[in-house]
């Protein structure tokens, strides 16, 4: 007669047998994989002798904090710029072909040379007067306001960075770096 | 042009004449041909939506929407100019005005969310108008699954799904607010509405608006962080990124990492017999979700709250994980090889010293086709006796009966297609929707979109009753009767099919002779049914072309189960409704693998192929197979299993997956037998009820652990694979009774399932052709299945499986329910429930289903708590013959009068057998777990109550024809693509 039970009787964690049969299940795994495990250690005696394992377990031990800290410190006004100008600079660079570059090099060398009274700098050097002269060419005229316009808004950038802006809630002059309308994207 | 096929058209697509399948949209013309057209609200599994504007194209120079535009003659197509690319991207635009980027960080980053994809495939950098929230919070209330309007896109496949695919009708878009979005019955929270949880919605939701819960924080490298820090590094990004395409790029980087850590595997649902298939995505042990596929053969994408969310029983703490052996009382912990040196040495005793048919074995129809094979060969071929029997017992032998009576095969004589595909569907018997939700859903949209007509004959008036275009309640135990008299009536009328009858059917004179008692005036003083209402049975089927007739437990479960089975089948054949598309007999299978179980041979009488154990020939071919002398002469059933264990002849059993001392009727009697047993072994995953009484318990895997094959209703042989690994030192149940086999001598060597079913292959005829490499990935096949492979998804088409190729009418009387004496005054019918699974042995481990349906309850009649002065929640104590249960009521009229319903699902005081006889089938000894009356005595008369408010059954869905795309386009912000102006999508 069976009656219906429900207790069952685990034996305890020191218990020999189980101990034996776990460490015989290991043993079995270990001579399995005895080829792959030789690489691993091997590996992790580099590590190890470099130091960077103590590293790698203190990195991954505070995971998740670090990871705040960092998205913290890259959400503040400072980091947001920081990454704007990675990836515009990454962006800039993606852009500018340098095989193309060394040829548009050329052509602005090519073209002071021939700024009026640009012959004799073969010569010599240029003096203040021959700059003076090259400025009567309409060209070198339109690129210098150029590059004025430029230095005036790395300028005001500096300024409002330093807390110096006259403007602090007018929009950047970065703002327009997207498209029209754009929400940007999320990752 | 050359001349085309019939109903092919043709057309100019780009400037090349090309031809089209008949009844073909543009769109799916143009991804026939490999053309990359994007295409947001489309989907393959349902009817076009036309909200989402990107698969615009040019036709005859007008731009149209492809998807809903029909493939003509002479059409030109032209998908590559200006326009069309222009109105694309500006389709593309207002949608994700909708919905908010964020990939690498989104937990649907899995390289299928359709939004991702198809801003990569326009090439969309910047939005011409940006991102805007809408006004309302996530909807986190849904136990499995959560809804964000913010990633909403509004293209209404949810709703397409929800209202026109599994027809529960509870989603809809509403267009009037100022900013759309999906609301679940009209605008309550999901967890308060009639959202059955089916996951529907969440599987072609083309983003992350409808997540599974399982996926969220879990999926993705970077998605579990804290919400705040996610929400940063979101704005973060949002505002360093000058456009999508890096972001795209990392993402796409990011999902090819996590692909990785994601398992992708096939499997089978291990819930009712449809036979759902899908993909589980698991990450070590954990499983993140199901995935279902258009390319699965029974059910699409479409699955129930059971098989997309009830898996919590993989990974249960109360899993079975070692071997136990009872000792001094207890169980007390084992390794395999004490436990088997334990059941062969007590098995070998009982066999030496009582012969071996003192043995029983039960095989599981939760397990494997192979399984199932294995065990009838250890009982056959190791042990030497033929009492192996599997819980079909419980449910579908009658059905099985019938048909062999009439037709030959005891299967479903169509497909699932059929049903869908049919004029007429008559419902017997069946709580379809909650028992078979899937398969239901075939109904219910071929009735709401195709007009298909639907009879319902049931005692309750459950979903399919209120669908239904005529409902017809018999008094209990009754259908013999009213299906009798519908045939009569039919013949009386020279309605029946003349032609079908003499060229395919014998039987006929006396067959009519046998129905001479049933007239509809006798049938409708049995019955209770109106004649009128007998008479429009009739008339409906008369009407209908193709019929197909649904039966489950409602009309097997009596002592005439097989006799009306056999009715079902007389009524289709009279009617000629055999052998056609569209016609046929569908007992409805309630176990993944029941059909399968006893396919392969888990029978007394059967080998596997159902061929008989006493057929000299038959035995010789498995002698020589097996290599084994086999007994000659049936063995014992289930039932006379019990039987003989009081009888002192049977000594020990071995019972696989299933938990006999709840589910066999007569509870109390089944487990004072167990008691008696001098061995008993049970093999399971938990140490269920039937377990307790064991000797040796074998902890066993489910089905997600292992390899094999379930054969569904359709009598479909589908794979399924591996997706974990066992958990702790459980096994798949093959490699068990191979090991149980080998210790008591039987030298099997099987290293994989594919080798068994090879075995069966080459045994049994019915399975000739099937082999595991006809079976790779959602492949399947419908037995029969001949040497080449080729299967039968419509049966008798040619002739019927008897050696004249002809259906023989079967002629009975009718034999009425078991009688009770007054005392017992109410009727018990008792069956399943949507959300639970037979005893609950699996279900109640899921934390969501609990949630919805925390325990069992009996449903009672307003008028009867009404006369018992009680309400939902009171205490009530049942007592029948045979036993007593104590279950809180729930006051509903889906039930009437002094009719109770008591759903299966309790392993505790609620469990119903305990109150159900030990009256079968006169045929198969199927138990008449639906003959029983009990009295009722309140114990207290009000309660918490047992199904709490949040229960979709107290919920009115908000039935709708599907998006109601007509009223976005009649906004005064929606502009059609192209026609300039800024519009939301």
């Amino acid at each position: 007669m069976a009656e219906p039970i429900r207790t069952v009787i685990r034996p305890s964690a020191d218990d020999g047998q189980t101990r034996r049969q776990e460490i015989e299940g290991s043993e079995n795994l270990l001579a399995e994989y005895r080829e792959e495990l030789a690489d691993v250690l091997d590996v992790v005696r580099v590590l190890h002798e470099k130091g960077l394992l103590r590293v790698v377990r203190d990195v991954v031990a505070a995971g998740e904090e670090i990871l705040e800290i960092l998205v913290n410190q890259i959400g503040s006004e400072g980091g947001k710029r920081l990454l704007k100008n990675v990836v515009s600079a990454g962006g800039l660079l993606a852009a500018v072909d340098l095989q193309g570059m060394a040829g548009t090099a050329k052509v602005v060398t090519d073209g002071l040379r021939q700024a009026a009274g640009a012959e004799q700098w073969n010569r010599r050097p240029p003096g203040i007067m021959d700059l003076l002269r090259a400025m009567r060419d309409p060209d070198v005229v339109v690129g210098l306001l150029m590059m004025l316009q430029g230095a005036k808004v790395l300028g005001m950038a500096v300024r409002r960075g330093t807390g110096d802006g006259r403007n602090p809630g007018a929009g950047s002059a970065d703002d327009g770096h997207r498209g029209p309308g754009s929400s940007g994207a999320g990752a | 042009m050359g001349e085309h096929a019939e109903g092919e058209t043709a057309l100019t697509w780009n400037g090349e004449v090309c031809r089209c399948s008949p009844e073909r949209s543009v769109l799916e013309f143009l991804l026939e041909r490999g053309e990359s057209v994007p295409h947001v609200c489309y989907h393959p599994s349902l009817e076009p939506i036309q909200t989402c504007d990107t698969c615009l194209v040019e036709v005859d120079g007008r731009l149209v929407r492809s998807c809903a535009t029909p493939a003509a003659d002479g059409m030109r197509i032209d998908t590559r100019s200006e326009a069309v690319h222009r109105a694309r991207r500006e389709a593309m635009d207002r949608i994700l005005v909708n919905h908010e980027l964020y990939c690498t960080v989104c937990d649907n980053n899995n390289g299928n969310c359709v939004v991702h994809n198809t801003v990569k495939l326009l090439g969309v950098r910047h939005q011409s108008e940006p991102f805007s929230p809408k006004p309302y919070e996530v909807d986190d209330s849904n136990p499995f699954y959560r809804y964000d309007p913010n990633q909403c896109i509004l293209c209404g496949r949810c709703v397409e799904a929800c209202q026109n695919l599994q027809v529960n009708e509870t989603l809809s878009i509403d267009w009037s607010l100022d900013r759309p979005r999906v609301v679940w019955d009209g605008g309550v929270p999901i967890d308060q509405s009639s959202c059955v949880s089916c996951g529907h919605c969440v599987t072609v939701c083309p983003c992350n608006a409808l997540m599974e819960k399982s996926m969220l924080g879990r999926a993705g490298l970077m998605t579990g962080l804290k919400p705040e820090v996610l929400r940063t590094m979101i704005e973060i990004t949002k505002e360093a990124e000058p456009g999508y395409g890096p972001i795209l790029a990392l993402s796409d980087a990011e999902e090819a990492v996590r692909r990785q850590g994601i398992k992708r595997t096939k499997t089978v649902c291990t819930y009712c017999g449809v036979g759902c298939s899908f993909e589980v995505w698991t990450k070590g042990r954990y499983i993140l979700k199901i995935e279902p596929s258009p390319e699965a053969p029974a059910n699409g994408i479409s699955t129930c709250v059971k098989g997309k969310f009830g898996w919590g029983h993989i990974n249960s703490p109360e899993r079975l994980t070692k071997p136990l052996v009872r000792r001094d009382g207890a169980f007390v912990e084992a390794t395999w090889d004490e436990a088997l040196d334990v059941i062969a040495g007590r098995f070998t005793a009982i066999r030496d010293a009582y012969g071996p048919d003192a043995l029983g074995f039960i095989a599981s129809s939760k397990c494997t086709n192979e399984e199932a094979y294995l065990m009838q060969k250890l009982a056959r071929a190791v042990i030497g006796t033929n009492n192996v029997d599997n819980c079909s017992r419980y449910c579908q032998s009658p059905a099985t009966q019938g048909l062999f009576r009439t037709v030959g095969y005891g299967g479903d004589s169509g497909s699932i297609a059929d049903i869908a595909a049919a004029d007429l569907v008559i419902i017997i018997g069946s709580n379809t929707a909650e028992s078979h939700p899937v398969l239901a859903t075939r109904v219910k949209r071929a009735q709401k979109l195709r007009g298909q007509k639907v009879i319902v004959a049931d005692l309750r008036r459950h979903e399919m009753a209120r669908r239904a275009d005529l409902f017809l309640h018999p008094a209990p135990g009754t259908d013999f009767v009213w299906l009798a008299a519908v045939t009569k009536y039919i013949l009386d009328r020279g309605w029946e099919d003349a032609a079908f009858l003499a060229d395919r059917v014998t039987g006929l004179e006396e067959f009519v002779k046998s129905l001479e008692p049933f007239t509809l005036e006798y049938a409708a003083s049995v019955t209770g049914i109106a004649e009128r209402d007998l008479i429009r049975v009739a008339e409906m089927i008369h009407d209908a072309k193709t019929v197909c007739v649904l039966w489950a437990m409602g009309v097997t479960q009596h002592c005439g189960g097989s006799d009306t089975s056999t009715a079902i089948s007389n009524l289709l054949l009279v009617t000629g409704n055999y052998g056609r598309p569209g016609t046929g007999a569908y007992p409805l299978r309630g176990h993944n693998n029941v059909q399968g179980a006893s396919d392969f041979g888990a029978m007394p009488a059967y080998f596997p192929g159902y061929e008989r154990v006493d057929d000299p020939a038959v035995r010789r071919r498995y002698e020589e197979g097996w290599g084994a002398a086999l007994p000659e002469t049936p063995g014992l059933d289930n039932h006379e299993m019990v039987d003989a264990i009081h009888a002192g002849k049977l000594r020990a059993m071995y019972i696989i997956g299933e938990d006999m001392s709840l589910v066999d009727a007569n509870a109390n009697d089944v487990q004072d037998a167990f008691k008696k047993l001098d061995f008993m072994v049970v093999q399971d995953i938990f140490l269920t009820r039937t377990a307790e009484f064991a000797d040796v318990v074998l902890p066993a895997s489910p089905s997600l652990e292992k390899e094999g094959t379930f054969t569904n209703t359709e009598r479909r042989i589908q794979r399924l694979y591996r997706a974990l690994d066992p958990l702790g030192d459980s096994k798949p149940d093959w490699e068990i009774i191979q090991a149980v086999a080998n210790r008591l001598g039987a030298g099997w060597s099987y290293r994989h399932p594919g080798e068994i079913m090879d075995e069966a292959a080459r045994l049994a005829p019915l399975f000739a052709g099937v082999r595991y490499d006809r079976l790779e990935g959602f492949r399947s096949l419908q037995w029969p299945v001949a040497e080449d492979g080729t299967d039968s998804p419509l049966l008798y088409t040619e002739k019927f499986a008897f050696p004249d190729g002809r259906a023989r009418l079967y002629p009975m009387g009718w034999i009425p329910p078991v009688t009770f004496s007054d005392e017992y005054d109410l009727h018990l019918n008792n069956g399943r429930i949507l959300e639970h699974f037979h005893e609950g042995n699996m279900t109640y481990k899921t934390g969501g289903i609990r949630h919805k349906v925390p325990e069992a309850f009996v449903e009672v009649s307003p008028e009867l708590a009404r006369e018992r002065g009680l309400e939902s929640g009171a205490l009530v104590k049942l007592v029948s013959p045979y036993g007593e249960v104590v279950v809180r009521a729930l006051v509903t009229d889906r039930v009437t009068g002094r009719e109770l319903y008591l759903p299966m699902n309790s392993a505790d005081e609620g469990a119903v057998n305990y109150v159900t006889g030990s009256h079968t089938d006169r045929v198969t000894h199927t138990p008449a777990y639906k003959e029983i009356r009990v009295r009722m005595e309140v114990l207290e008369s009000s309660g918490p109550p047992p199904l709490p408010a949040h229960n979709p059954r107290f919920h009115r869905p908000n039935p709708g024809p599907g998006v109601r795309v007509e009223e976005k386009w009649r906004r005064t912000d929606y502009v059609f693509p192209g026609k300039g102006g800024s519009a939301r999508g």
